[in-house]
């Protein structure tokens, strides 16, 4: 017998994890535009290689398989994929991939249940197991000046299956902004003048004409994604606002006080990670909080440290570990967030 | 759900389902006398009642048949004239099957009917007299929950009331008796506003009525010419549970009533505007609650409509005249769809709370009631939640047994609107959750209790026995001494 009530608004898992692999399409298609074949390959390898890793799992776990096509493990590698530079090699995406799904989500007991984000967990362990790899950052195809063509499907396929010589590494990749900065400063020059060198132009920033991961590049690209999330009620405006508020006000005031140590709030917003992380990472439902002023703190919580990573520690990009280290805190800040109840 | 919506309401969350009022054309029909008429002795929140009649006695309708010595109550009268044929444990409309004490009354036909005397000029009655005659004519809140009317129009002399409200909400999907009822019965309604406010000594009444009848708003408008200044229509947009009397209390007068106090702490009353009609009935017209309109709808029914029920009738009787004679692959929900339930058994009768029986196709509902997945905190829910609870949280430590976390977390907070289970992707049947938790703390306290009890029973019996023991060693005592003593005195 069934219990009240009888009426059911229709949502499901599979339809929000379809609507956000949907809103991520704009800076899949920015990346693809950006670095051809090769980033296609990438997103369809950690995609491929998700799927079958949560088969596996599920199977061995002998956990429902209807999970397997709610979209959550499509989702999670596609994630994986835009986090990655472009030019691991197979074995990286495809380690990344099932790390994100077997050591992210299923070891916690499967969808909802894992504390921190699947995908930037994933990023965290390879960027610590293979820097490298995880640092080396082409330079997008629409600036010219590269030594392999990424619109050239086979010569792709040869890079990412047997890697880039070592010889044409150096006349192909670039530093991103943060990175570029964050080495200038520790050369003790100023952040001003590391801006000017890299020709840092915060309109390229924006539509993603500079180095980084295949989905970070473009806010532009992120942003549309990001107002198709809130349109759909999927995401809420306090977690990436207050993160990115946060974000900008630590910058402008250290900016505003020491200009020559501290990078402008615009390059912060722009650089790296931040936008993604805002607008898809942070506000992951499974491992954000519900409350509304939890989701305020958690924001903060993010933007602080990002900034604080960025500017002391010794990662240029500080945005995933600042999520999974908030992750922690989603019980806490849940317990102690609880909005007034009516009455009360 | 968007943005805009949220910043609109005025109570926090809701949603809004479709509507499906497809009977809001039709106006309320009598249904014919049925042969057999079946009154349970408790149709109300309160005490039950005890019979009045003995088996083989005649009764005419409005005639009281049961009554209950206690406070909270409504006494129960027969719908129409015929004979008690028997007085005995019958199924009710309740998802349990249960069964309560009930007389059966066999129609005659006849419908001869015993009228109270009419107060057609209630303004010069006295306020205490209204009131006891809403007591005897056994009106209960109409609107679903069966609270004895009369109970909220106390005067309290620390909280005098100062606005009536009428709840013309019908916040639920397919139900529209209310909305044809404020069609129709425009007038009686009004009025049944206006002897409240006398009996209640309010200056202010407001009808709330939401945006998707405007055909009603603008009837009872009509009707209001005559008492313009003190009361008026509000219109509301369209959102559930507006209905619920803690939400449109706060919609209409922007306070909220404080846990655990009642919209009197805040000078409120609020009555549906079915019972408003009833009240008029009793007052005016000197009839007790014998009858009421029901809703009879949902995709199965092919006759769907608003009729005038007599309380007691078969609901199977009610699903005929209405076109709806195979039951056996169909589901009928009592209630609206949010909040009403699914009744295991038709042969029962309608009760005073019946407002509306839905028709759906038994597969429709499992598809409804879908296996749920794991909660992913998508924080709908939260978004939701007309009482501002978080409803996954809570739900989690309900469904772990932690029933101290949940009482932390509001649990007897909840409504039990449904609003949580409607948006939840993962189809997590939340308010049974709440529901289990509630029983199962209700429980537990009823345990706690009894364990006091057989502990302070133990506890006097031991201090007893000690007691005896003491008085028993003491006597022996003396006893020996004066043995020792004589033995001395002989040696």
């Amino acid at each position: 017998m069934f219990s009240s009530p009888h009426a059911h608004g229709g949502d499901s898992i599979r339809k929000q994890m379809l609507t956000v692999i949907f809103a991520l399409m704009p800076a899949a298609m920015t990346s693809v535009y950006l670095f051809g074949w090769l980033a296609c390959l990438i997103l369809i390898t950690c995609i491929v290689t998700s799927l079958f890793s949560e088969y596996v799992c599920l199977k061995l776990m002998d956990r429902r398989k209807r999970s397997l096509l709610d979209g959550s493990a499509a989702l999670t590698g596609l994630f994986v994929g835009l986090v990655l530079p472009i030019l691991v090699p197979w074995w990286v995406a495809v380690l990344g991939s099932s790390v994100a799904i077997i050591l992210g989500k299923q070891l916690y007991g499967g969808i909802g249940y894992n504390p921190f984000n699947p995908a930037l967990t994933a990023r965290i362990i390879l960027l610590i197991s293979f820097p490298v790899y995880m640092t080396s950052w082409a330079i997008p195809m629409p600036l010219g000046q590269q030594a392999i063509d990424f619109y050239d499907f086979t010569a792709c396929w040869q890079i990412f299956f047997t890697g880039v010589p070592v010889q044409m590494l150096d006349a192909m990749s670039m530093a991103t902004p943060l990175g570029y900065v964050k080495t200038a400063l520790s050369q003790q020059q100023t952040v001003t003048d590391a801006l000017a060198s890299y020709h840092y132009q915060p309109w390229q920033a924006f539509v993603g004409l500079e180095a980084g991961s295949l989905g970070e590049t473009s806010a532009l690209a992120i942003l549309v994604g990001a107002a198709i999330l809130l349109s759909r009620n999927l995401i809420s405006w306090h977690i990436p606002m207050a993160y990115l508020l946060t974000v900008a006000v630590l910058a402008a005031l250290f900016n505003g006080l020491e200009p020559e140590r501290y990078a402008p709030p615009i390059f912060h917003l722009l650089a790296g990670g931040l936008m993604l992380c805002a607008f898809f990472m942070a506000t992951d439902p499974v491992t954000s909080p519900v409350t509304p002023t939890g989701q305020l703190v958690f924001g903060v919580g993010c933007g602080v440290l990002t900034w604080c990573i960025r500017t002391y520690a010794n990662y240029p990009e500080g945005a995933m570990f600042a999520v999974v280290i908030m992750n922690c805190a989603v019980p806490l800040i849940d317990h102690y967030c609880r909005p007034r109840v009516y009455g009360r | 759900m968007n943005l805009l919506d949220l910043f609109r309401a005025k109570f926090h969350g809701g949603i809004q389902p479709p509507e499906w009022k497809k009977t809001a054309g039709c106006s309320i029909q009598p249904l014919p006398l049925s042969e057999q008429y079946i009154l349970p002795m408790k149709q109300h929140i309160g005490q039950a009642c005890s019979p009045l009649v003995n088996v083989g006695d005649r009764v005419l309708r409005g005639q009281k048949i049961a009554r209950s010595q206690a406070y909270v109550h409504a006494p129960i009268h027969a719908p129409t004239s015929g004979v008690v044929r028997n007085i005995a444990e019958n199924p009710i409309p309740h998802p349990s099957g249960l069964g309560m004490p009930s007389i059966f009354i066999e129609a005659d036909g006849l419908d001869e009917e015993d009228i109270m005397p009419c107060y057609e000029d209630y303004r010069g009655v006295d306020p205490a007299v209204i009131r006891e005659r809403v007591r005897i004519a056994g009106i209960t809140g109409l609107g679903g929950a069966g609270f004895p009317a009369f109970i909220k129009q106390r005067k309290d002399e620390d909280y005098p009331i100062t606005t009536v409200v009428l709840n013309g909400v019908e916040c639920e999907p397919w139900l529209t008796n209310d909305h044809r009822l404020m069609l129709e019965y425009g007038q009686p309604i009004v009025e049944g506003l206006d002897i409240l406010m006398h009996v209640v000594g309010a200056k202010e009444g407001i009808i709330a009525i939401e945006n998707n009848k405007p055909d009603a708003i603008q009837a009872i408008q009509m009707c209001m010419d005559r008492f313009s200044g003190q009361m008026k229509v509000k219109t509301l947009t369209t959102r559930y549970p507006q209905g619920g009397e803690k939400q449109l209390i706060q919609v209409i007068t922007g306070q909220e009533i404080p846990a655990g106090k009642l919209p009197l702490h805040i000078g409120v009353l609020c009555q549906n505007v079915g019972t408003v009609k009833s009240i008029y009935d009793a007052v005016v017209l000197g009839k007790s609650l014998t009858e009421r309109v029901v809703t009879v709808s949902g995709p199965e029914t092919p006759k769907a409509g608003n009729s005038v029920i007599r309380i007691g009738t078969d609901l199977r009787f009610i699903l005929a005249q209405h076109g709806l004679k195979q039951l056996d692959q169909v589901k009928v929900i009592h209630g609206g769809p949010m909040m009403g339930e699914v009744l295991p058994n038709l042969a029962v009768p309608a009760v005073k709370s019946t407002i509306g029986l839905l028709a759906f196709k038994q597969t429709e509902l499992e598809s409804i009631h879908e296996q749920p997945d794991p909660c992913i905190h998508c924080s709908h829910c939260v978004q939701v939640c007309p009482m501002n609870l978080v409803p996954n949280i809570l739900a989690s430590h309900c469904n772990h047994d932690d029933m101290d976390k949940a009482q932390a977390y509001h649990l007897f907070d909840c409504i039990e609107c449904g609003c949580c289970s409607y948006v939840c992707p993962s189809h997590i049947p939340l308010v049974q959750h709440f529901r289990y938790a509630k029983g199962m703390v209700a429980q537990q306290e009823r345990e706690r209790i009894f364990a006091e009890e057989s502990r302070n029973r133990s506890d006097a019996h031991l201090l007893r026995v000690k007691k005896e023991k003491e008085a028993r060693a003491a006597r022996r005592a003396k006893v020996l001494a004066k043995q020792k003593a004589l033995e001395e005195k002989n040696v």
